[in-house]
């Protein structure tokens, strides 16, 4: 742990701790350790828990149901319940929408949204990419048209995470036509439900289910589900990204896979003796150990030094950019671990119910399963081909 | 083994029909077939090539292959990495025929190798063991002879393609602490199977010999002729990568000509050509490693051993650079099961996982060259 210099931080460190300690079920924890797939309660139950101590989004402001935590209590809340096993807090209402809707929304849809949210009990997705607007998101074509009281909504989304479980979806439709391209866009909640709502699984290289097409075919949204003004959508959503970006600099879950790693290691032999006597391999241990303490320090200083309310701009895109890279190697070692083996990998292995011998570690199959997924955290949330040209411009005035 | 030269009028020929049968009757769909089987490889494409010949490449002719030097099984290599093929190859043509024909008895070879070529026998080489890694030494599993012949204790990992094989080739240390090959039939009674799936989709097992008989191949210590056929096997698996890195670029580079983000065409952004020439230079740079260490299996073992370790440690590398930014510059759709990228990018993790990757190639070619002399 770094010291921050700070009595009160260290002692709100100390209180998620002891708190994460005392709160998180053991199996629970155990399945994340091991990287077993969780389900829709898995998350609901651990989000209670926080819900319940009133952290479930304490970055909000009190008003709406926060603690006014400042950024980097908020990235200590998360470095310490992701370090000790705690379920990834499903970001799409907490994190994304709910800010959204507190600082641009109505009154009304304050009070229809934000209660679901901080209780888990509905399920957001985020409607952003489609399949000409990825990189280029303000390319974008799903097409809302207004019809009285209503929204016709026709067009597709892609790789919306989750929208399977999802009860409602965010979604950023086009408006107007001409004019720039960000320009037209509006924000728009949509309910699920939805008659002409129809969700296709995407299956990714992991073989697993996460991603989906969601297609809209004259979807009717009541015109109050607007947030904001319309074609104000531009500024909801980057102000949305940016707060994604910051959390993919997972430190606390990288030190856990680093430790996990380690441990893997240690049960895995080359040439008789055990893998960290390896020259190679804890050369490659060593170089990760400093990337992370890299990576923590910048957090520290980046949300140390900003106030609440300051506008991430190029930080927020350094740590998306080398907070991906890194997990991309803790779980590429983990696969050098694994490669002694063979490289064995079946999804099946790491569902609940699955009764087989795992070849290797236990939790080797887990962490495979994070290196061949995470391949996409480098694509998502803005490419980090698109974080470098953020960073060319924000900092370096390109 | 004889072998006779291939010339280059005949490479060329062998090379054109191998690429253009994968070509046209290897489709991504029969990949994905292959892959959702239960044999988890299409029976019939074996069968076609041992019609068209390609399982007897490299057995000599008096058992009814064609007896060429291996520029021809080359070729083949890299036309299967092209074409994502899921046959056991590897392991039946090059591992089982390789080793067969080495240490076989005259009697053996009759027995094994005609039906290798005429596709009605698949080998598997069973000889990682959990304390191992990638070192090729020293072997735990133990060789007995009593009365009734030899039996095999010991445990195995990582035999690959063993499920779908009829006989294994199973290394054992026997009395003499001498490295023996034994063949295994499948079927064989105190064997204790632990089927599993690679990455890639591959069948593979980890097997507990519990005193399983079995027949030894050949007489005397086959270290040395293991060494030699799991760096053929090396060699062999890098033209393999080479095809799929070759695959993997041509794609990448015909996705960014097509796909447009910014009102242009990917192709047309400067820092995406520069990734993926570098794509194209570490593809180059691993056919040209290929090309070389060809020449240079039938040096003497320390001067083969170093160019089978350089070109491995360049394959890895490369596989992971191509690999890897196939996917990230196809972005999403890069990551979907249903595109034939992501299965390259697998199939280039598990060829840096086969025969001993980066830091182990690194440590065996300190060893057998010095390393600060040039080359």
């Amino acid at each position: 742990m770094l010291s921050h210099g700070q009595d009160d931080t260290a002692a709100f460190r100390r209180e998620v701790r002891t708190f994460v300690a005392a709160e998180l079920p053991a199996d629970l924890r155990n399945r994340v350790c091991l990287g077993k797939l969780l389900d829709r309660a898995d998350h609901t139950r651990w989000q209670k828990i926080l819900h319940k101590k009133g952290w479930i989004a304490g970055h909000w402001p009190k008003a709406h149901g926060g603690c006014d935590w400042t950024p980097l209590q908020r990235w200590i809340f998360e470095e310490e319940t992701t370090e000790a096993g705690a379920p990834w807090l499903i970001p799409f209402g907490i994190n994304h929408v709910g800010p959204v809707i507190y600082t641009f929304g109505s009154e009304a849809q304050k009070r229809q949204h934000l209660p679901g949210i901080l209780s888990s009990d509905v399920f957001w997705c985020q409607g952003y990419s489609e399949p000409n607007a990825g990189s280029d998101l303000a390319g974008l074509q799903t097409r809302a048209r207004r019809d009285g009281d209503h929204y016709i909504v026709s067009g597709q989304k892609i790789w919306t995470t989750m929208a399977h479980w999802a009860d409602w979806i965010f979604c950023l439709v086009r408006t107007k036509e001409g004019g720039k391209p960000q320009e037209g866009i509006s924000f728009l909640l949509i309910d699920m439900r939805s008659p002409g709502i129809t969700v296709r699984p995407i299956v990714t290289i992991d073989m697993g289910h996460h991603v989906n097409q969601v297609f809209f075919d004259d979807v009717r949204v009541p015109a109050e589900n607007l947030v904001g003004e319309e074609s104000r959508g531009w500024t909801y959503a980057k102000f949305l990204l940016s707060n994604e970006r910051v959390l993919v600099a997972e430190v606390g879950k990288l030190k856990r896979l680093f430790r996990q790693l380690r441990a893997m290691a240690a049960q895995t032999h080359e040439a008789g003796r055990p893998l960290p006597h390896d020259t190679g391999f804890s050369r490659t241990m060593l170089d990760l150990s400093i990337g992370i303490r890299t990576l923590e320090a910048m957090c520290v200083r980046q949300l140390g030094a900003g106030s609440a309310d300051a506008p991430p701009g190029a930080e927020a895109s350094i740590l998306k950019l080398r907070g991906s890279e890194l997990m991309q190697a803790v779980t590429q070692a983990m696969v050098e671990v694994q490669a002694r083996r063979g490289l064995p990998y079946q999804i099946e292995a790491l569902a609940p119910n699955w009764n087989g011998v795992e070849i290797g570690p236990a939790g080797a199959a887990g962490m495979m399963r994070e290196y061949l997924f995470g391949r996409a955290a480098t694509i998502y949330g803005g490419s980090n081909e698109i974080q470098r040209n953020i960073i060319a411009k924000m900092a370096l005035d390109l | 083994m004889s072998e006779a030269a291939i010339g280059r009028e005949d490479l060329i020929q062998l090379r054109e029909s191998v690429e253009r049968w994968v070509e046209k009757d290897y489709p991504f769909t029969r990949r994905k077939a292959a892959l959702a089987s239960a044999a988890g490889y299409d029976p019939n494409a074996w069968r076609t090539y041992a019609e068209l010949g390609w399982l007897g490449l490299s057995v000599p002719e008096a058992h009814g292959g064609a007896g060429l030097d291996d520029a021809a099984l080359l070729c083949l290599m890299t036309a299967t990495g092209r074409g994502l093929l899921m046959e056991p190859i590897l392991s039946t043509c090059v591992l089982g025929a390789g080793l067969i024909a080495a240490c076989g008895t005259p009697a053996q070879q009759a027995a094994h190798l005609p039906a290798i070529v005429s596709g009605d026998s698949r080998i598997a080489l069973a000889h990682a063991e959990p304390q191992l890694g990638f070192a090729r030494s020293p072997i735990a599993a133990r060789a007995r002879r009593d009365h009734a012949g030899w039996t095999l204790s010991g445990e195995k990992c990582a035999v690959l393609d063993g499920p779908g094989a009829d006989t294994l080739l199973v290394t054992a240390i026997d009395p003499d602490d001498q490295l023996g090959l034994f063949l295994l039939p499948r079927d064989a009674a105190a064997v204790e199977w632990r089927p599993w799936r690679s990455v890639d989709g591959r069948h593979a097992a980890d097997i507990k010999l519990a005193g399983a008989a079995a027949e030894r191949l050949g007489a005397g210590d086959a270290a040395a002729a293991l060494d030699h056929t799991l760096d053929r096997a090396t060699l062999a698996v890098c033209a393999e990568a080479v095809g799929v890195m070759d695959f993997l670029v041509a794609e990448t580079n015909a996705y960014l000509k097509t796909r447009k983000q910014f009102g242009q065409a990917l192709s047309r952004f400067q820092v995406l050509q520069h990734r993926l020439v570098d794509m194209y230079i570490a593809l180059e740079e691993s056919r040209a490693m290929v090309d070389i260490t060809l020449g240079q299996m039938d040096a003497d073992s320390s001067k083969r051993q170093a160019a089978c370790s350089a070109l491995k440690v360049q394959v890895c590398r490369a596989g992971r650079l191509v690999g890897a930014e196939a996917v990230q510059l196809h972005g999403g759709i890069g990551m979907t099961d249903d595109l034939k990228i992501g299965h390259g990018f697998k199939r280039l993790m598990q060829i840096e996982a086969m025969f001993g990757n980066t830091d182990f190639h690194l440590a065996r070619y300190a060893t057998v060259s010095d390393a600060l002399d040039p080359p």
